[in-house]
């Protein structure tokens, strides 16, 4: 019986770990000339479907449901999409915690252009190139498109891109992306160097370019605030067969490598699209007084308090202890009173042992962590925290000793005048009578 | 200037011959609650009202103290007979040390 | 300084890919080929028993290739021989037999693959009427492979068109017999982007297809521009990984090449020593030559043979040319002043402007270019302006930096100039300018998420508390005037002539009473106070009572 049961339950987590994707592509040729690229998708545990941009059988979701987690666009040249799909539901699916990977081309269509706008990217116009003339590749076709961007110009995010220094350079042909700096969101993964520039090739520069230098995005992500995940490429053809399998030689000149990076990103930053990389979680979370081990109904001020809290790692497939040195915990009433960082002694476990303000009030516990392609870990819980008991207070002070003796002499005095009045006798004398 | 010292000559003078015993002994006592919540007050400008609840608990304590012995002397008193009219110095003294005992209970409550 | 010194070169190579009209752009190249080699060799590596068909494919590329065999070959044979059996698949049985034969197997093995049940098997396929036409064509090939004769053509044919009518869709029609079915077929295939044709189902049935119309006799099943697209497909397809991807991939290009509508790619080879030229590739590369005398050049000179067959050279004139640049800052209304900068040297002292200044840099080119840019940075930020050309054909950039500058630092400068067919692309770095503005713009950065601030409480100080001394000294006060209460009523003149022993419970009681308080100060609560009071209370009561009524009686 136990047997069967775990059986299910294994079952049910393998169905759930795989990512439902759904691949939209221009034509069966991209299929095939990214068949790499797939492949390695499917050799992670992905469940692709392949469909065509425009099919009219298309929908995401089903009686309320989303039958896909992910969505891949492969199609850069698509002008309306078929089926129940449009921009509208693609953000829809994106609010709804879906991942959506794009990959465009010099040949975007506006509908894509469209969906980028709505991300937070602005991609060139139909036609334009990034061009560099600087950083081509050797098998450029003379306009100096297929640019080679060396993995320094990758964001400095080992969770999104993987270890910058082990990667290669890599190879770039398609359209220049703006990211608007003032939004906290975007993430510029992969951005050109000071000489590259998106126009259209072979045509004389009359108006400042869309995108210039530094600015000019190559691959541009987002997490947005539900923790979904998008990635807008450029280029389609990043992620050919031909450009995962292609030696790199920076114009004649350059130093020859072997095989591009190309592979080794596109799989991580499918990875982390996909959630498969980067997602945290909240294990549990525990206070209680020092010295205590259930938490008190009411904490009261200048209590030593202890709090900790263990965070999980979705790493392969399974939740790891999460490792790492700045996850901080506020005591928040308002304005926060205290701010600590915690301190990990066990594996994903933080610990965190302070003084609870001498004022008093409802307080929260909270832990914000948000970090460059980490998803947001916010946990907060409400502790109220009394002011002290009037037998709390402090006794037997000594600056009060005068207090003190005063009080008792009172109270002597009473009783030696009690005894000394009672019994005192008036002596009959002739004069004065006193009654 | 001699005027006030002649009064007050005279006033000393008068209450040494006049008053009963019985009285000046309770004059005594009060003149010793008084010096008490002197030093008491005098000791609270000087440090600060640190404890306040200390400092209010001795001194409220005195003035009590002081205001009970002074009715207990008006009820005491021979003269004042005739105000006290079906109230004899005895009941005086219950009535004081009762009060004496709700007072002191009182005091070392809030005393701290 | 030697710029633009291959311009002409890049511009030739441009006009000529314009105006052949054999435009692919790409060709199947030695490293290609190389790279192909291992997705054969791991065929003859892994062998799967359910799958002997992969190591048909492995074989078949390296004759293809004219590549040797691995020498594992007969490990290969036996494998073969191991699982061959006569009720398998009739493509199975095919791929075996082909095998066979290309590795040679029945001089290594010394024996045959085959049985006489096998043949018979084959023949009954020929001859049922349910057999499909993959089925009826697998047979054949095995027959012709053992050197069989084919029994009964003229029926196999009927058999042949029958299953044709019943079933036209592509994957059936595949295969040498659909002669009637050509134009139907070629309709079918999908043309995406304007530059390949593909049809749907991948490249084995591209290929499949393309071979089987190529090999039709006297028919022209394709036009050269579709024969361009075909070929540009199969080009895109030439990272297939795997064995039969690449056989089918093979067969396809020669088939091509070997064709009539052939196309034809061109590649620039050599760029040393004024001389051009040029490799003439079709699809795959062939010891095929073309000549090609009316190959447009600007100076419409033919190409002569070169070192391979496929090379072609053509002696060029160049001219070189040079540029120099200009360098102003220009405050307000005065006349520039002018910095002249030969390049790669560098301004030897920095450039000092301020908001009132105008930064203005001249240079002139031997020709226009696309990308004119300077490079302002400072730091990790950077503004790029791009240069203008003016009335003479010099090159002009006026920065305004009051309103492009929204801070001051010290700015490192940079030209940059660029464009496709130029061959020396120029990234110069030639000084610094100090821009102090008068408003400043604090240049913060936006904090980066990460950990914020510590915040500590400040607790409320403790009161100030006065020395232990003070404190003492007044408690001595406090106790003093006791002493003087004494001294006092012993001045007084006080006596105990009313003292009577029945007084004695009373001042028990009220001693116990104020005792009874010390020990709530000290250590007991409110409650168990009064619950003591009360009994302690209630005697000294009943005492001080009976003590005033006697002493009541006593003064009557």
């Amino acid at each position: 019986m136990n047997f069967i049961i775990y059986l299910i339950f294994s079952i049910l987590s393998v169905v759930n770990a795989s990512g439902n994707t759904l691949v939209l592509l221009d034509n069966q040729v991209i299929r095939e000339t990214h068949s790499i690229f797939f492949k390695l998708l499917q050799d992670a545990g992905y469940q692709l479907t392949f469909k065509i941009a425009d099919d009219s059988t298309l929908h995401l979701s089903k009686y309320g449901e989303y039958l896909y987690d992910n969505l891949i666009i492969f199609a850069p040249s698509v002008e309306e999409f078929g089926g129940s799909l449009n921009v509208d539901a693609i953000t829809q699916f994106i609010d709804e915690g879906g991942n959506v990977f794009v990959a465009g081309s010099s040949a975007t269509g506006d509908i894509l252009r469209e969906l980028a706008s709505e991300c937070g990217f602005e991609v060139d116009e139909e036609g334009a190139f990034v061009i560099d003339h600087l950083n081509y590749d050797v098998s450029d076709n003379g306009q100096h498109t297929k640019i080679v961007v060396p993995s320094e110009f990758l964001i400095d995010a080992p969770i999104i891109v993987g270890e910058r220094k082990a990667i290669a350079p890599l190879l770039y042909r398609g359209t220049g992306i703006l990211a608007d700096p003032e939004n906290p969101l975007v993430l510029p993964i992969l951005t050109a160097d000071s000489t590259a520039y998106s126009y259209i090739p072979e045509q004389q520069i009359k108006e400042y370019p869309h995108a210039v230098g530094k600015n000019t995005v190559l691959i541009a992500g987002l997490q947005a605030r539900n923790n979904a995940r998008i990635v807008f490429s450029g280029s389609l053809d990043f992620f050919s067969d031909d450009y995962f399998t292609s030696s790199v030689q920076k114009g004649e000149q350059g130093d020859k490598v072997p095989v591009s990076g190309n592979q080794k990103v596109a799989l991580s930053i499918a990875d982390w699209v996909f959630k498969q990389r980067g997602q945290l979680r909240v294990r549990s979370v525990k206070h209680h007084k020092q010295g205590e081990k259930v938490p008190p109904q009411a904490y009261t001020i200048m209590d030593q308090i202890v709090y900790s809290i263990e965070v999980d790692i979705l790493e392969s497939g399974e939740w790891k202890p999460f490792n790492t040195n700045d996850i901080q915990l506020e005591f928040v009433r308002i304005d926060p009173f205290i701010r600590t960082t915690l301190t990990r002694k066990v594996p994903g476990k933080y610990e965190a042992i302070f003084k609870i303000p001498d004022v008093y009030g409802v307080y929260q516990l909270n832990v914000d962590y948000d970090r460059v392609g980490y998803t947001r870990l916010y946990s907060s819980t409400q502790v109220s925290v009394r002011p002290l008991q009037h037998t709390q207070y402090e006794r037997f002070i000594p600056s009060a000793y005068p207090y003190y003796i005063s009080a008792f002499s009172m109270m002597f005095g009473v009783f030696l005048f009690s005894f000394v009045f009672l019994h005192y006798k008036d002596e009959p004398t002739t004069k004065t009578k006193g009654d | 200037m001699p005027k006030t010292g002649a009064v007050i000559s005279k006033f000393f003078k008068e209450y040494n011959t006049k008053t009963p015993k019985k009285l000046k002994i309770v004059d005594a006592y009060l003149l010793y609650i008084l010096l008490t919540g002197v030093v008491q007050f005098a000791y609270c400008l000087l440090v600060g009202t640190f404890p306040f609840n200390s400092f209010l608990s001795g001194f409220i304590s005195c003035v009590s103290c002081f205001i009970l012995a002074v009715c207990l002397r008006l009820q005491v008193n021979p003269e004042n007979k005739n105000q006290f009219y079906g109230i004899s110095p005895e009941r005086g003294f219950a009535d004081f040390i009762f009060a004496h005992v709700v007072l002191h209970l009182v005091v070392m409550n809030f005393i701290g | 300084m030697h710029f633009f010194q291959k311009m002409k070169n890049s511009l030739i190579i441009a006009s000529i890919l314009l105006c052949t009209q054999a435009s692919i752009s790409d060709y199947i190249s030695k490293a290609d080929i190389e790279k192909f080699l291992p997705a054969f060799k791991s065929t003859f590596e892994n062998f799967n028993e359910e799958d002997l068909s992969n190591v048909y494919y492995g074989a078949k590329g390296f004759t293809l290739l004219s590549q040797p065999l691995p020498a594992n070959a007969g490990d290969a044979c036996k494998h073969l021989q191991k699982f061959f059996k006569d009720d398998s698949n009739t493509e199975i049985i095919f791929h075996s037999l082909a095998s066979w034969s290309l590795i040679n197997c029945n001089k290594i093995l010394n024996t045959k693959l085959h049985k006489d049940t096998t043949l018979k098997a084959l023949k009954t396929i020929l001859e049922k009427q349910e057999s499909t036409t993959g089925d009826i064509r697998y047979a054949l090939e095995s027959l012709s492979i053992l050197s069989e004769p084919v029994p009964n053509a003229i029926k196999i044919v009927q058999l042949l068109q029958a299953q044709l009518k019943e079933d036209d869709t592509l994957p059936s029609g595949a295969g040498q017999f659909a002669t009637q079915y050509v134009e139907d077929v070629v309709v079918q295939a999908d043309e995406v982007d304007g530059r390949i044709m593909q049809w749907e189902g991948g490249l084995t049935l591209t290929s499949l297809l393309l071979t089987g119309l190529l090999r039709l006799p006297e028919t022209k099943p394709l036009t050269q521009v579709q024969a361009e697209k075909f070929a540009t497909y199969l080009l895109t397809r030439k990272t297939v990984q795997n064995a039969k991807g690449v056989v089918c991939l093979l067969e396809a290009a020669f088939a091509l090449a070997k064709s009539n509508v052939s196309p034809v790619s061109i590649t620039f080879v050599d760029f040393a020593q004024n001389l051009l030229s040029l490799h003439l590739h079709p699809v795959i590369a062939q010891s095929a030559t073309r000549t090609t005398d009316d190959v447009v050049v600007l100076s419409k000179q033919p190409l002569t043979a070169g070192a391979t067959p496929t090379e072609f050279i053509l002696p060029l004139l160049l001219d070189p040319g040079h540029y120099r640049l200009d360098w102003v800052t220009q405050t307000g209304t005065s006349a520039p002043r002018l910095t002249k900068l030969q390049h790669p040297s560098k301004l030897t002292s920095n450039l000092q402007a301020d908001s009132s200044h105008h930064l203005i840099l001249r240079f002139s080119l031997s020709r226009p270019v696309q990308q004119p840019f300077l490079r302002l940075s400072s730091g990790k930020r950077e503004i790029i302006f791009v240069a203008e050309l003016d009335s003479s054909k010099a090159y002009k950039i006026d920065v305004n930096l009051a309103n492009e500058l929204s801070y001051s630092a010290q700015f490192d400068l940079e030209l940059i100039l660029g464009d496709s067919i130029m061959s020396n692309p120029l990234r110069w770095s030639f000084g610094s300018i100090d821009v102090a503005l008068a408003s400043q713009e604090l240049a913060e950065q936006q904090a980066k998420r990460g950990p914020r601030p510590e915040i500590v409480h400040m607790f409320r100080p403790a009161e100030k508390r006065p020395p232990h001394v003070v404190s003492m000294l007044f408690t001595g006060l406090a106790a003093s005037p006791i002493l003087l209460l004494l001294i006092l009523w012993i001045k007084v003149g006080i006596n105990f002539k009313n003292f009577s022993f029945a007084a004695l419970p009373f001042h028990i009681g009220l001693g116990g009473i104020f005792a009874l308080f010390i020990c709530f100060w000290l250590k007991l609560d409110m409650f168990t106070t009064c619950a003591w009071l009360i009994p302690i209370g209630g005697f000294t009561f009943l005492a001080g009572h009976h003590i005033l009524s006697k002493l009541a009686k006593q003064k009557k």
